[in-house]
């Protein structure tokens, strides 16, 4: 090569190498500004193609009554399902994906009781990296899915995870305290609501890598979070005393055709509620299926009326026939009240009524927290509670009652339009004398009054640990101040005008029974852990000290009197002394519907627990202490002997007192009929062998102290039956006889047994039936004069 | 104008060539080549698993070839090159035999005439014409030298017949030479174009360059031909919005670049074009990058290569690099890249002949230009072609027909004027 050339290409092949270089650097730099200068940027964009994000629920803590029986309880169960991008033809000539597709479908539509059509819909959309095939899938149904599923060898097609179900044992049972949990796991309403932030605990996350064909790749690559268990809740609601309030509400409804009932049972020395129902309930585990029969014919009636408009307007050979059918409907509906009798039509048409939604709104809604009432007469122990504090009257105030009084312009009549005459303080409680309480309410002024009706508690809410109380409104649902002027204070001072929750009323009802100290009410004593140590407890909060104890006494003695003679009779229990006060109240919004209401608390002397009875819209009869009080009565009775509560009874009482029957089997026939005729009870011998085989009723039952004791004396002997007498309309001793010369004994529930007025109104089994001789049947008893109140 | 050929063979031409052979080059093909081998079979396990259920199928494969790559560079090394030099014009004429052939063969991928199947492998033709172009260019850029040069006129028994007129003198003189060489590499790439093979084409054009370049034709085509190409790039850049819009409302109608090709230009110029289709790949190649970081996540820790670099053991391996090695490890590996090109030069320009020189300069510039031009796609810089990176991606045919190059390079460093270092020594010192 000459020089000068082999220079030339020289210098040709360093400029080139240096334009490479430049190349190189360049490309090394745009390197390091994706890698660097972007890295985060990229690196964040990559991670979200890469990492799947799935949720670890946390298992939602239980809910427990105050003996820790689980009210509710959250159960594992799983959630099934499917990877669609994963369905493939087969490399190898198997099956192709559309016949995998109708694989799945046919197994699990069969086993998990999807819709076909969607599942398939779902499963074609090759796209998808997930979908849903079934949520709270139970135990047995997942491991069919698993057997299937490697069956099949669908490994990475169909999926399962962990997923809850929130259970509750008792359905209806206390359904408007506990709540329900919505399909998105969060508490709706009562305690499942105010408490779902410790219920729920908190949810745990799995960070998963996926590859760019949506499947996980190694273990390696999974970040665990782990759940936190949400916390149990130990509610101060009785399972047992929960158990009478709603019995008794419930017969409350059938016995007077009401719409609602509503009751709270109170502990008055902490504010804790024993029960609280609003009733009917609903069923928990299906808290959209309307209950309430009531509720259930407004639907269907409403739907039945747009349908025959219907009829008017399609063609005319159509007519009959459509008709007929609705003719037929019309006689289902009447037919079958109850949700669980409703046929699947039915149900449709209640779901797709426009005023479906009020009608849920209106079943979960828990009255007793979230409803105001006018408290009526029941209100007067409020007003006599602030004129004894205050010492606007005493004991020994008398008052002549002549049927009304001149307030104002206004003429307010008594309810006893004849007058009361002449009565003490205590008289006048009594009688719920309008006229004697508007006196009283004008004696004390509006300072006074408002002062009370502010310390009880009524222009606040009571800061109940449930969702949805009321929020009393000044000028709205009460009067303030400067709107109470004579004719408000007058009519308020006999509980009208006005508006109060019952919440509000049992905690003031309560506060007058504990020596005027006013509770904040709570419904969960404390909460657990899984393993059930107490985590925290409630301690009873006292609001204030509203009236002292001598005031409380005092209306407590007065009180327990409405209850032993006056308007609350139907809620005296024989050996525990009952104080209470009777209300009726026409409701603001409905014209000719009524509230009747009672509340009261006992032992009187040593109050243990506040009731509080109100029936909404009851047909017929709708006086407080005609419907209400035997209800309190009954509830009173059967709480007090289950908080072991140690009767007192009175002399006049213990006559009447039911006797024990005595144990005679195994003894010989006239050793038994000596025993048994000796405890004062009439004897029948069944059979002629020597010795008592078997004895109706069992040993130990109560029996009126006249009763009827069957023995049996051969073996294999048929139990002899006798038809059922009516024990309803009749006093005591006519009752009493009626069924034991039927061969049957009777159970005294209600009224009183001071005087002769009381008359049954209900028998425990039916009359006309068959039933075994000697049988108890449980008869309830209510006054029917002097409950009359205002 | 194979009646040239008699020429050169004067005297007695020996078929081996002696001499040691320039360490530092030969240390570094090896280097790139283990770095390369180890980055594949990460960058290929996830996609030999997922798609032949055996991770280790594909290095098994590249490793096969590598072997026997490195027996063909050890006797490529061996061989006297200037038995190229004899053969250059028939090779080419082969190559060219070989790019026709295959546009009339069955398609092996459905429409890209690109491989021939030999049943045991398959391989490209364009991966030879490349290194035939070279091999052309360095013959007859030797050969007519002094004409490009202007100094003599091509003469020869053909050319006298019409060298006496003037047009005759502008055919056989300087610019002569640039038409035929020019058409030579244009022809070339147009037959690589037909194979529907973008990059290739690219490839081509650019290697002719390079060695027209170096073959001494007159800068101002080189500075005019850069000129043409930056106002295109800088034309599309700043017309960015309308050339988007025009392809998005199907109104591109451009006779040269087929449909394919504008829509990887449209997915270069809009970043957020069709993100689960044209830019796919892109998106998750620059991902991966900026996942590596300044130190990388780690040798075969990439989660890019689980299928959101689709195969990405072929031209999009530098990503998988980058982010299992970092931004330390993907210098580290360009610099070795750049000394390769440096040690290339350095032999050509020690070499004994013009023919040598040249040669041993293409063969390297051919690499670092696939190098900037791949980690350029890669890195987003450039539209998406389809550029192999030498070394690292999937490929029996291709790496061997690498390292027979690089064995010619040895073999020419056998003959420069080299300062040589004793292999037993410079081993000792590494």
């Amino acid at each position: 090569m000459s020089k000068k050339h082999s220079l030339r290409l020289r210098a040709r092949g360093i400029i080139a190498a240096l334009v490479m270089t430049v190349g190189v650097l360049a490309v090394i730099l745009r390197v390091g500004y994706l890698s660097l200068f972007r890295g985060e940027e990229l690196r964040y964009k990559a991670e979200r193609r890469q990492l799947s994000d799935s949720v670890i629920t946390a298992g939602r803590g239980a809910i427990y009554d105050a003996n820790m029986k689980v009210l509710a309880q959250s159960a594992s169960t799983w959630l099934v399902y499917a990877v669609p991008s994963m369905i493939k033809d087969d490399k190898d000539g198997g099956k192709t994906a559309e016949e995998k597709i109708e694989i799945l479908v046919a197994n699990l539509g069969e086993i998990l009781g999807v819709d076909e059509k969607e599942l398939r819909k779902g499963l074609s959309n090759q796209d998808s990296g997930y979908y849903k095939v079934k949520g709270q899938v139970e135990k047995e149904a997942k491991e069919k899915v698993v057997a299937f599923r490697s069956e099949y060898d669908f490994q990475e097609v169909i999926g399962i995870d962990e997923d809850s179900k929130r259970y509750y044992p008792y359905s209806s049972f206390a359904s408007s305290v506990i709540g329900f949990v919505n399909a998105d796991g969060v508490g709706s309403g009562g305690v499942e609501q105010e408490y779902n932030g410790v219920l729920t605990g908190v949810e745990g996350r799995r960070i998963t890598s996926k590859n760019g064909r949506n499947e996980t790749i190694g273990a390696d690559y999974e970040t665990v979070y782990e759940a936190q268990q949400g916390v149990g809740v130990v509610l101060t609601i009785d399972e047992t005393i929960q158990y009478y309030l709603e019995e008794a509400l419930n017969q409350a409804i059938i016995d007077h055709n009401a719409m609602n009932a509503y009751g709270i049972v109170m502990d008055v020395q902490t504010g804790a509620i024993l029960a609280m129902s609003t009733s009917p309930g609903y069923d928990l585990n299906d808290p959209r299926t309307i209950s309430n029969p009531k509720l259930i014919d407004e639907l269907l009636e409403d739907e039945t009326d747009e349908e025959t408009d219907e009829d008017e307007e399609t063609a005319e050979e159509k007519t009959t026939e459509k008709e007929t059918t609705a003719a037929e409907e019309n006689e289902e509906n009447k037919e079958n009240k109850t949700a669980e009798q409703l046929t699947a039509s039915q149900q449709k048409k209640i779901k797709e009524n426009e005023h479906y939604l009020d009608a849920l709104f209106a079943q979960w809604r828990n009255r007793v927290v979230s409803d105001t009432y006018e408290p009526g007469s029941v209100f007067k122990t409020y007003v006599l509670s602030a004129a004894l504090e205050e010492g606007v009257v005493d004991e020994n105030m008398t008052y002549t009652c002549v049927g009304g009084i001149q307030v104002a312009d206004h003429f307010i009549k008594c309810w006893k339009t004849s007058g009361h005459g002449h009565e003490t303080l205590a008289q006048g409680l009594m009688n719920s004398c309008n006229p004697f309480f508007i006196t009283i309410g004008q004696k004390m002024g509006a300072e006074t009054f408002y002062k009370y009706f502010e310390a009880f508690g009524f222009t606040e809410k009571t800061g109940i640990d449930l969702p949805g109380e009321v929020s009393p409104k000044a000028g709205v649902t009460y009067h303030t101040l400067e709107g109470l002027n004579l004719p408000e204070l007058s009519s308020s001072s006999f509980g009208q005008t006005f508006q109060i929750s019952p919440i509000q009323m049992i905690t003031g009802i309560s506060c007058i029974a504990n020596g005027g100290k006013l509770m904040k009410p709570y419904v969960v004593a404390k909460t657990v852990d899984n393993e059930g140590n107490t985590i925290s407890e409630t301690k009873p909060v006292v609001r204030r000290q509203v009236i002292s104890e001598k005031t409380s006494k005092q209306v407590a003695s007065i009180m327990e009197e409405v209850v032993s003679h006056g308007t609350g009779k139907n809620a005296y229990v024989p050996g525990y002394r009952v104080a209470g006060k009777t209300g009726t109240s026409e409701k603001l919004t409905n014209d000719g519907k009524y509230i009747a209401s009672f509340s009261g608390f006992a032992p009187a002397d040593n109050p243990k627990i506040a009731v509080l009875v109100a029936i909404d819209e009851p047909e017929g009869e709708h006086g407080g202490g005609a419907i209400a009080a035997p209800i309190v009565g009954s509830i009173f009775e059967k709480t007090l002997v289950y908080l072991n509560v140690e009767p007192q009874y009175t002399d006049e009482e213990l006559s009447k007192i039911t006797k024990t029957a005595p144990s005679v089997v195994g003894k010989t026939v006239s050793a038994a009929q000596n025993e048994i005729s000796s405890a004062g009870f009439t004897v029948k011998v069944i059979g002629n062998g020597d010795t008592v085989l078997s004895q109706m009723p069992s040993p130990n039952s109560s029996l009126p102290a006249d009763g009827v004791v069957v023995v049996y004396t051969e073996q294999d002997a048929q139990a002899v039956t006798a038809q059922v007498p009516s024990l309803t309309g009749m006093t005591i001793s006519q009752a009493n006889r009626a069924a034991v010369n039927a061969g049957f004994n009777i159970k005294i529930i209600g009224a009183t047994y001071n005087n002769g007025e009381v008359v049954s109104y209900r028998q425990s089994l039916e009359e006309g039936t068959q039933a075994e001789i000697g049988s108890v049947i449980t008869v309830y008893f209510k006054s029917s004069v002097n409950v009359v109140d205002g | 104008m194979p009646q040239a050929l008699s020429k050169t063979q004067k005297g007695k031409l020996s078929i081996w060539s002696t001499g040691s052979i320039d360490t530092p080059f030969a240390i570094i093909v090896l280097l790139l080549l283990f770095v390369g081998l180890v980055m594949m079979y990460s960058a290929s396990y996830t996609y030999s698993y997922y798609e032949r259920g055996d991770s280790s199928a594909m290095i098994k494969n590249q490793l096969m070839f590598a072997a026997i790559g490195i027996v063909a560079m050890y006797f490529a090394s061996r061989l006297n090159y200037k038995v190229i030099k004899v053969l250059a014009p028939l090779i080419l004429l082969g190559s060219v035999g070989l790019l026709m052939l295959v546009l009339v063969l069955p398609e092996y991928k459905p429409g890209f005439h690109r491989w021939i199947n030999l049943g045991f492998t398959t391989f490209q033709p364009s991966e030879i014409a490349k290194f035939a172009l070279i091999i052309f260019c360095a013959w007859g850029m030797e050969k007519h030298h002094n004409v490009i040069m202007g100094t003599q006129r091509l003469k020869s028994n053909w050319t006298k017949r019409f060298s006496g007129s003037d047009l005759g003198r502008v055919l056989t003189g300087s610019f002569g030479m640039t038409l035929f060489y020019g058409g030579v590499v244009l022809f070339v790439a147009l037959l690589v174009y037909l194979e529907n093979h973008m990059s290739g084409t690219i490839l081509m054009i650019g290697i002719g360059a390079f060695m027209l370049y170096l073959g001494g034709f007159n800068r101002w085509y080189f500075i005019a031909a850069i000129l043409g190409v930056a106002i295109v790039v800088i034309y599309m850049l700043a017309h960015r919005q309308d050339i988007i819009s025009a392809y998005e409302n199907n109104e591109i109608t451009n006779p040269i670049m087929k449909a394919y090709m504008s829509e990887r230009i449209v997915a270069w110029l809009d970043k957020d074009f069709d993100p689960l289709g044209a830019r796919w790949q892109t998106d998750n190649s620059i991902y991966a990058i900026g996942s590596g970081g300044f130190w990388g996540v780690g040798l075969g820790n990439s989660k890019q290569k689980h299928m959101y670099v689709s195969e990405p053991q072929n031209d999009f391996i530098f990503s998988i690099v980058v982010e299992e090695l970092g931004f330390i490890g993907a210098t580290i590996i360009l610099v070795l890249f750049g000394l390769l090109i440096w040690r290339g030069v350095t032999i050509g320009i020690k070499a004994k002949d013009r023919f040598g020189s040249l040669l041993a300069m293409g063969i390297v510039f051919q690499i670092g230009l696939q190098v900037v031009l791949n980690v350029a796609v890669v890195t987003d810089f450039i539209p998406n072609t389809g550029i192999s990176l030498p070394f690292f991606s999937y490929g029996g045919t291709s790496l061997d027909m690498l390292l027979i190059e690089m064995g010619v390079v040895l073999s020419i460093s056998r003959q420069a004027n080299i300062e040589k270092i004793p292999t037993r020594k410079a081993v000792k010192n590494v």
